[in-house]
C-alpha cells in the first residue's frame, strides 16, 4: 500500500524533476516514470499515413516480461496522445500484424528484445527497450539519477517514424 | 489701445507655449505607453516561444535542456531574467542577472507585469492541450539615459517650438517699440513739416507784402514829379479857359488855346491812366505787349520822376517790338530800372533806355532766336564783383534801410523769365551800369493800336444813339458832339429812364456809363440786351477793365475809355455802327 501510495504520488509529480528522487530512492519509481515518459514519446513522433485511424487509440504494447504492473494503466488514464486516447495491450510476442503503435520490449524467452525488434524492424511500431539492440528506436539510459533516452534516428527511420525535433534535442548518448 | 497692444502678445504667446508644453507632454506619454506596449508585444512573444521550445524539456522533466533553451534568452540584451516552473510552480531552470530584482520563486508568483522600466511576461507550457507549466521572461531594466534618448527627439521639438515662440514674441515686442518710435519720429516730423508749412506761406505773404510795397515806394517816388507836372497841365487848361472864356470873339485866339488846353488835359489824361494802371494791375497777364508803346509812355512818366539832374535819352530802335509779358510789370520794371539809374548817379548823369532786335545764337542760358534787347545804362557809380554776383537775388540791396526793398533787380529778373528771356547786368566800380532784359520776340505782332492812324469813318447820317449817363457835364458832351457829327442823339440820366426810352424809340446804338448809382451798366446794358439782342454797345468808363466787362456781359464788348475826345467818340460811335451794319 505505501508503495502503490508513492508511486501514486511519483504519478502524479511526473512534470517536476521527480525523476531525481524517484530512481535513487526505490527501482518502482524509475519505472513509474518511464511509464509516463512511454506515452509521452507518442506526442513527437509521427506515424506514416494510414497506419492507424484518426479516432482510433493509440495502441501501446508491453511486450514480453512488464516491469510496469498497473503504474501503467494508471499513469495513461485520461492521457491522450495527439489527441487520441490510448490502449495498453500486454503480449507475449510481438509481429508486424500485432496492431501495436507503440511497443516497450521486454523480452522473454518466448521472444528476445532483439528477435522483437527485429520482427517489427520495418513496422510503423515505436519501439522502447532498455538495452540496445539493432531496431530498438528509443532506449531508456540512467544519468546520474535521472531517466533519460537514447533515440536512434536511424531505427527510426526503417520504421517510418518522423521522430520531432524538440524530442532528439533530448536525447542522450548511450555510451556516456 | 496703444497698453493693450503690448500685453496682448506676451498673453497669446504664454497660451501658445503652454499648449506647446501640453502637446509635447501628451505626446511623451503616448510614444511611452506605445514603447511599453510594444516592449510587452515583444516580451510575450518571447516568453510564448521560450514556453512551445521547452514543452519537452518540462514534459520529460530534462533540467539540463530546459536550461539550455532559458540560457539562449540570456543573449538577447532586452531580456534581464526567465524561468521555466514545472506543473507544481517549482523552478526547472532560472536565468538571472547578477544584481536585479530576485525571481519570483514559485510559478504561483510569476505573474505578468507591464510599465515601469522593467516589464514581465509569462505564457503557459502546454502539452496535449494541458498546462504543464509556466514560463516567465522579465525584460532589462531600462537605463536612465535610453529613456532620455527616446524622448529626446520630442523633448528637442518642444523646446525649440517654445523657443521660437518666446523669440517670435521678442521680435514682436521688438517690431511694436520700433513701430512706436517710427509713429513718434512721424509725428515729429509732420509737426516740422507744418511749421515748416506756416513760415513757407508767412514768407510768402511777406514776400507779397513787400511786392506791393516795392510798387507803392516806385509810385510813391513818381508821385513827386508826377504832382508838380500835374499842377503844370491845369495851370495850362485853367489858363486856356481864362483866355478864351475872356476872349470869345477873337477866334484864332479861342482855337488855339483851347488846342493847347486839351493838350494838356490829355497828357494829365495819360498820366492817370497809367497810375490807376500801376496801382490796380494785381495778378499777372502774360500777353503780347508792344514794347515802343512802353516806352512812350514811360517817356510822359520819366522826366518828373527821375529829376533834372538826370539826362535821360531813348534809342528806340525799328521793326516790330512785341513781346509776351505783363505789361505793367514790364513798364514797373523799366521805371525801376531809371530810378535804380538815378539813384546810382547823385551827382546826376545820363541814363539811356534803348530797344533793339537781336538775333541770339549759342547762348548757354537762351535758345537761339530773334529777341528783343531792352536795356537801361547809366553813368554812375557802378557796382563792384561782389555787388554785381547777388544784384539779382531778391531782398539783396545796398540801399539804407526803408530806402529800398531789395526786389527791384529781382523782379526784373523775375520778369524777363516769365517772358521766356532773361535779365544780365553790366557793371564796374566807377564805369555806371547796364541792365539789359533780353525778350522773346512775340510770333505774331498784334494789330497796332495807334489812335491817330485810323481815319475817321464817315458818319452813318441819321442813325439814333440812346446815351445813357448818370453826369449831366459828360452826357451833355457827348450828345451836343454826336448831334455836331450828325448822329440823333437820345440822352437820359440813368439805367431805368433809359429802358422806358429804348422802348419808346427805335435806337441804333447805346452808348452807356459803366459806373452809376442805381442800376449799374452792365445791368442796363443786360436788359436792353433782353428786348435788342442785336444792339451794338459802347461803354464809357474811367474805370473798368474790358476783361472785367467781357466777363461781366459774357461777350467781346467795346470799352470806350474816359477822358476821351470828340474825335475818338466820332471814330468808336462810326466803328461800332458799321460793324452792327456788316454783322
Amino acid at each position: 500500500m505505501t508503495v502503490i501510495g508513492r508511486l501514486a504520488i511519483a504519478v502524479a509529480a511526473t512534470f517536476a524533476g521527480l525523476a531525481e528522487r524517484a530512481a535513487g530512492e526505490e527501482g518502482s519509481l524509475e519505472y513509474a516514470v518511464k511509464a509516463a515518459f512511454l506515452h509521452r514519446f507518442g506526442s513527437f513522433v509521427s506515424w506514416p499515413e494510414g497506419s492507424a485511424a484518426p479516432r482510433a487509440p493509440v495502441q501501446i504494447c508491453v511486450v514480453g516480461r512488464d516491469p510496469f504492473g498497473p503504474t501503467l494503466d494508471r499513469a495513461v488514464q485520461g492521457q491522450t496522445i495527439n489527441g487520441r486516447p490510448i490502449a495498453v495491450r500486454r503480449l507475449s510476442v510481438i509481429s508486424p500484424g500485432s496492431g501495436c503503435d507503440i511497443a516497450y520490449l521486454g523480452g522473454s524467452p518466448a521472444q528476445s528484445v532483439a528477435a522483437a525488434a527485429r520482427a517489427v524492424l520495418t513496422a510503423p511500431v515505436l519501439t522502447v527497450a532498455e538495452v540496445h539492440e539493432p531496431g530498438v528506436v528509443i532506449q531508456f539510459v540512467l544519468r546520474g539519477n535521472r531517466v533519460r533516452f537514447h533515440i536512434d534516428r536511424r531505427a527510426a527511420e526503417q520504421s517510418r517514424l518522423t521522430v520531432s525535433s524538440k524530442l532528439l534535442n533530448l536525447s542522450v548518448d548511450p555510451g556516456a | 489701445m496703444t497698453s493693450a497692444l503690448p500685453l496682448r502678445g506676451p498673453v497669446a504667446s504664454m497660451w501658445g507655449a503652454i499648449a506647446l508644453l501640453i502637446a509635447g507632454l501628451v505626446i511623451g506619454v503616448f510614444n511611452e505607453r506605445t514603447f511599453q506596449a510594444s516592449r510587452a508585444q515583444v516580451l510575450q512573444a518571447q516568453a510564448r516561444v521560450l514556453a512551445a521550445t521547452v514543452e519537452p524539456a518540462v514534459v520529460f522533466a530534462d533540467a539540463i535542456a530546459a536550461r539550455e533553451l532559458v540560457g539562449a534568452l540570456a543573449a538577447d540584451p532586452q531580456v534581464s531574467a526567465a524561468a521555466v516552473y514545472d506543473g507544481r510552480g517549482a523552478p526547472i531552470a532560472m536565468l538571472e542577472t547578477p544584481g536585479a530584482q530576485p525571481m519570483p520563486r514559485r510559478g504561483a508568483d510569476a505573474v505578468p507585469r507591464q510599465g515601469g522600466r522593467s516589464a514581465a511576461a509569462v505564457a503557459p507550457v502546454t502539452h496535449e492541450g494541458r498546462e504543464i507549466g509556466r514560463v516567465y521572461v522579465r525584460s532589462a531594466v531600462q537605463p536612465p539615459l535610453a529613456v532620455v534618448q527616446r524622448h529626446a527627439g520630442v523633448a528637442l521639438l518642444l523646446l525649440t517650438a517654445i523657443l521660437i515662440v518666446v523669440l517670435a514674441q521678442a521680435a514682436q515686442a521688438e517690431q511694436a517699440r520700433a513701430a512706436r518710435e517710427s509713429r513718434a519720429r512721424a509725428a515729429e516730423l509732420a509737426e516740422l513739416n507744418a511749421r515748416l508749412q506756416q513760415q513757407i506761406e508767412r514768407r510768402e505773404t511777406a514776400e507779397e507784402a513787400l511786392r506791393q510795397a516795392q510798387k507803392m515806394e516806385t509810385l510813391g517816388q513818381l508821385t513827386g514829379g508826377i504832382a508838380h507836372d500835374f499842377n503844370n497841365l491845369l495851370q495850362t487848361v485853367q489858363g486856356a479857359l481864362d483866355i478864351i472864356s475872356r476872349n470869345p470873339g477873337d477866334a484864332e485866339r479861342v482855337a488855339r488855346w483851347s488846342r493847347l488846353g486839351q493838350e494838356a488835359a490829355q497828357r494829365g489824361a495819360r498820366v492817370t491812366a497809367q497810375l490807376l494802371a500801376f496801382s490796380r494791375a494785381q495778378k499777372l497777364e502774360i500777353r503780347a505787349v508792344d514794347v515802343r508803346a512802353v516806352i512812350a509812355r514811360l517817356r510822359e512818366l520819366l522826366p518828373n520822376a527821375l529829376g533834372t539832374a538826370v539826362s535821360l535819352h531813348f534809342e528806340v530802335g525799328d521793326g516790330e517790338q512785341t513781346v509776351m509779358a505783363d505789361e505793367t510789370q514790364l513798364e514797373l520794371a523799366v521805371l525801376n530800372l531809371c530810378i535804380n539809374a538815378r539813384d546810382a548817379m547823385p551827382n546826376g548823369g545820363d541814363v539811356v533806355v534803348s530797344t533793339a532786335r537781336i538775333s541770339v545764337e549759342g547762348d548757354p542760358e537762351l535758345p537761339a532766336g530773334t529777341y528783343l534787347r531792352l536795356s537801361v545804362a547809366d553813368t554812375g557809380v557802378g557796382m563792384p564783383q561782389d555787388v554785381r554776383a547777388r544784384a539779382f537775388d531778391p531782398f539783396f540791396t545796398t540801399k539804407g534801410v526803408g530806402k529800398g526793398t531789395g526786389l527791384g533787380l529781382a523782379q526784373v529778373y523775375g520778369i524777363a523769365r516769365q517772358a521766356g528771356g532773361t535779365a544780365r547786368l553790366e557793371s564796374a566800380t566807377g564805369q555806371g551800369a547796364t541792365v539789359t532784359m533780353l525778350l522773346p520776340l512775340a510770333p505774331d505782332a498784334p494789330r497796332a493800336e495807334g489812335e491817330a492812324a485810323v481815319p475817321t469813318p464817315e458818319a452813318v447820317a441819321g442813325a439814333r444813339i440812346l446815351v445813357v449817363d448818370d453826369d449831366d457835364g459828360v452826357r451833355t458832351f457827348v450828345c451836343e458832339a454826336l448831334t455836331a457829327m450828325g448822329y440823333r442823339c437820345i440822352a437820359a440820366r440813368d439805367g431805368q429812364s433809359g429802358l422806358e426810352q429804348l422802348a419808346e424809340e427805335p435806337v441804333d446804338l447805346l452808348i452807356v456809363d459803366y459806373a452809376m448809382p442805381g442800376m449799374t451798366g452792365a445791368e442796363f446794358a443786360a436788359a436792353a440786351l433782353a428786348t435788342r439782342p442785336d444792339l451794338p454797345i459802347i461803354f464809357a468808363s474811367g474805370y473798368a477793365e474790358s476783361e472785367a466787362l467781357d466777363a461781366a456781359m459774357g461777350r467781346p464788348t467795346s470799352l470806350l475809355r474816359k477822358p476821351f475826345d470828340s474825335q475818338t467818340l466820332a471814330r468808336r460811335v462810326a466803328e461800332a455802327l458799321s460793324a452792327a451794319a456788316v454783322g
